[in-house]
């Protein structure tokens, strides 16, 4: 079965700062895996290089069997942490711009997710609420069909109700040929909806497992052993 | 994919631009009017509006030219852009073919206003010979204006698009620093603008080009023109390539979104 | 609809133990539909693999079945349903009895307060 994104030796230095070292990580099709790790640990930069906003200082990244570039942002679906919405547009153009650009995204799926949370399609991206303009942006990435979902902290800074409906919609778009990467701090909130884990601690991947492998080995959660190993 | 971003790209400006446009071309008409039938107040109230106005389109022309490459690319609007399948060289050209057709039309659109507002019988006549007399003086004839037409819309196009990716260029490298990024963009187009100076002078001054201009001057004329047509255009498209390469190594090697 | 899970123990046997309860105490009817395993992950709010190790589990222990079109199923076998549901009341009973045996209860007393608490309740 091969994995649906694979890196050896992942290198990313900033000027001084070696943002990640030694990554080797292996990501099989059909799973949610959470990147886990404090601000600063390296995992908006592990992600980066996968979407191809960066590229490594040394190593290699492969996703479905090739380097990251135009043919893997066509199947690599992006949820960054911040709003990249501009605010000339209405919902349905971004809808329609989201259309023209990706091959894979399913319009009326997002029309759907758009009326179940009672935003109107024609209203002005410029007048959205935050937390409105960030489900958009949920809508927009999950009602793509993906290989590979990036969120990053997708449930950072957003409310328990928000919070519920972004696990909810990740756990219904899940389908068995597509893996979701979610990158987070808040770990006891999304714990049960993960099969592994990686922790990265300075740039450095310190532990790789699947949830139930932590639970049963360990006899603790996720977050209570991420507690232990990132105790300051 | 470029077809699809120029689409994109035009609709967001075309907002901003046909507006304009279409306002210098009502008042344009308006101040017409008001000259024929002679309204002095209204008339004087309608160039200030329209100088106005064209002031403002040519502010807003470079404003914009900016702002769709630096709000749009580098701002947080690039990890949309960046992350959708095309290649940066298609955000570049997008923009880029963008920008130049705005700065045509606009010149355009100015002209056409002032030619409504001012232009009269006589004043054509005038025109006409005026042109007529100054090519005959320099020796041109009928038949080398089309070339020498294409050449001139040839230059204005080239040097835009050198201007625009020199202000691409400045806007690029300015992701080389984290914070106050206006400032840092600002000061690389002043080291530029230092630069190429340095290189005039110098090309000037050491008699570097003696030879080429020895040999351009004694040219007969039209011959004469092509010639330094064909040195202008070498000019731009060394700048071209200079400031594409650099923007388009800056987005591709060294990009660092806020 | 939040699904509360211990943080000591894996969530998919959890889930063995929470769908079993539904359906001993009938809100999974014997013979009836169970949702899909996205629908069932959603509202539990867990990862749908996991879902699914836990009902492969169940489906092992014979308490489901999968009709290859259809879907997933209850057992009609209510026999078994009963068998399962007094395997885990006497789970519940060894609980409590060993917390207050902990306690230091005799097995008279035990049997006595159990019984005085039972004829208070309704």
């Amino acid at each position: 079965m091969m994995a649906i994104l694979q890196c050896s030796n992942l290198e990313k230095t900033f000027g001084y700062k070696k943002a990640l070292s030694g990554v080797n990580l292996s990501f099989e099709k059909g799973r949610i895996v959470g990147l886990l790790g404090p601000n600063g640990s390296g995992k908006s930069t592990f992600i980066k290089l996968c979407n191809g906003l960066i590229t490594p200082t040394n190593g290699t990244i492969i996703i479905d069997g090739k380097a990251p570039g135009i043919e893997t942002k066509a199947i690599v679906s992006y949820l960054p942490e911040q709003t990249y919405l501009n605010d000339w547009m209405k919902v349905s153009d971004i809808f329609n711009f989201f259309d023209d650009f990706y091959a894979d995204f399913d319009i009326a799926r997002a029309r759907e997710m758009l009326s179940s949370l009672g935003i109107g399609e024609k209203e002005r991206l410029k007048t959205l609420s935050k937390g409105t303009k960030e489900k958009v942006q949920l809508i927009l990435v999950m009602a793509r069909q993906a290989k590979l979902y990036l969120l990053d902290e997708p449930i950072g800074g957003v409310d328990p109700a928000a919070r519920d409906y972004i696990l909810s919609t990740i756990i219904k778009n899940y389908n068995q040929d597509a893996t979701v990467v979610i990158s987070t701090h808040l770990i006891s909130d999304i714990e049960r909806v993960l099969d592994d884990v990686v922790f990265l601690k300075n740039g450095e991947v310190v532990l790789l497992s699947t949830v139930d492998d932590i639970r049963e080995g360990k006899g603790k959660s996720v977050d209570a052993l991420f507690r232990e190993v990132f105790k300051c | 994919m470029l077809g699809k971003l120029l689409k994109y790209e035009f609709k967001a400006t075309g907002r901003v631009f046909l507006p304009m446009f279409g306002a210098l071309l009502i008042i344009s008409v308006i101040n017409r009017l008001f000259s024929n039938l002679n309204f002095k107040i209204p008339s004087i109230i309608g160039k200030i509006i329209s100088i106005i106005l064209i002031v403002g389109i040519f502010a807003l022309t470079l404003i914009i030219t900016i702002q769709r490459f630096s709000k749009n690319l580098l701002g947080s609007e690039g990890y949309l852009m960046f992350t959708l399948p095309v290649r940066s060289d298609s955000l570049i050209w997008s923009k880029l073919i963008t920008a130049t057709v705005w700065n045509i039309v606009s010149m355009i659109v100015v002209l056409t206003a002032i030619t409504i507002m001012a232009l009269s019988d006589i004043s054509i006549k005038f025109i006409f010979k005026s042109i007529s007399e100054v090519l005959r003086f320099l020796n041109i004839r009928g038949g080398d204006i089309p070339l020498l037409g294409l050449e001139t819309v040839i230059a204005i196009v080239l040097s835009l698009f050198a201007f625009i990716l020199m202000l691409y260029a400045c806007l690029a490298l300015s992701m080389l620093v984290n914070k106050r990024r206006g400032l840092c963009a600002f000061a690389v187009f002043v080291i530029i603008n230092v630069i190429s100076q340095i290189i005039t002078s110098l090309a000037a001054t050491t008699g570097v080009l003696r030879g080429l201009y020895e040999y351009v001057a004694g040219l007969p004329i039209p011959r004469m023109f092509h010639a330094i047509f064909v040195i202008v255009f070498i000019i731009e498209l060394i700048e071209c390539v200079i400031f594409y390469v650099l923007t388009r190594f800056m987005l591709t090697r060294k990009l660092n979104l806020e | 609809m939040n699904w509360s899970f211990q943080p000591d123990r894996p969530i998919y046997v959890q889930l063995i133990e929470r769908i079993k309860l539904l359906i001993v105490s009938g809100a999974y009817p014997a013979g009836s539909r169970l949702p899909s395993v996205r629908d069932m992950a959603s509202e539990a709010s867990v990862n749908p693999n996991t879902l699914q190790k836990a009902l492969s589990e169940l489906e092992r222990e014979g308490l489901v079945y999968t009709q290859r079109t259809s879907g997933r199923f209850v057992t009609e076998d209510e026999n078994m349903i009963k068998q399962v549901k007094k395997e885990l009341a006497i789970e519940q009973i060894e609980l409590v009895t060993k917390k207050l045996i902990e306690m230091g209860f005799s097995k008279e007393e035990m049997l006595a307060l159990i019984e005085s608490r039972i004829k208070e309740m309704k």
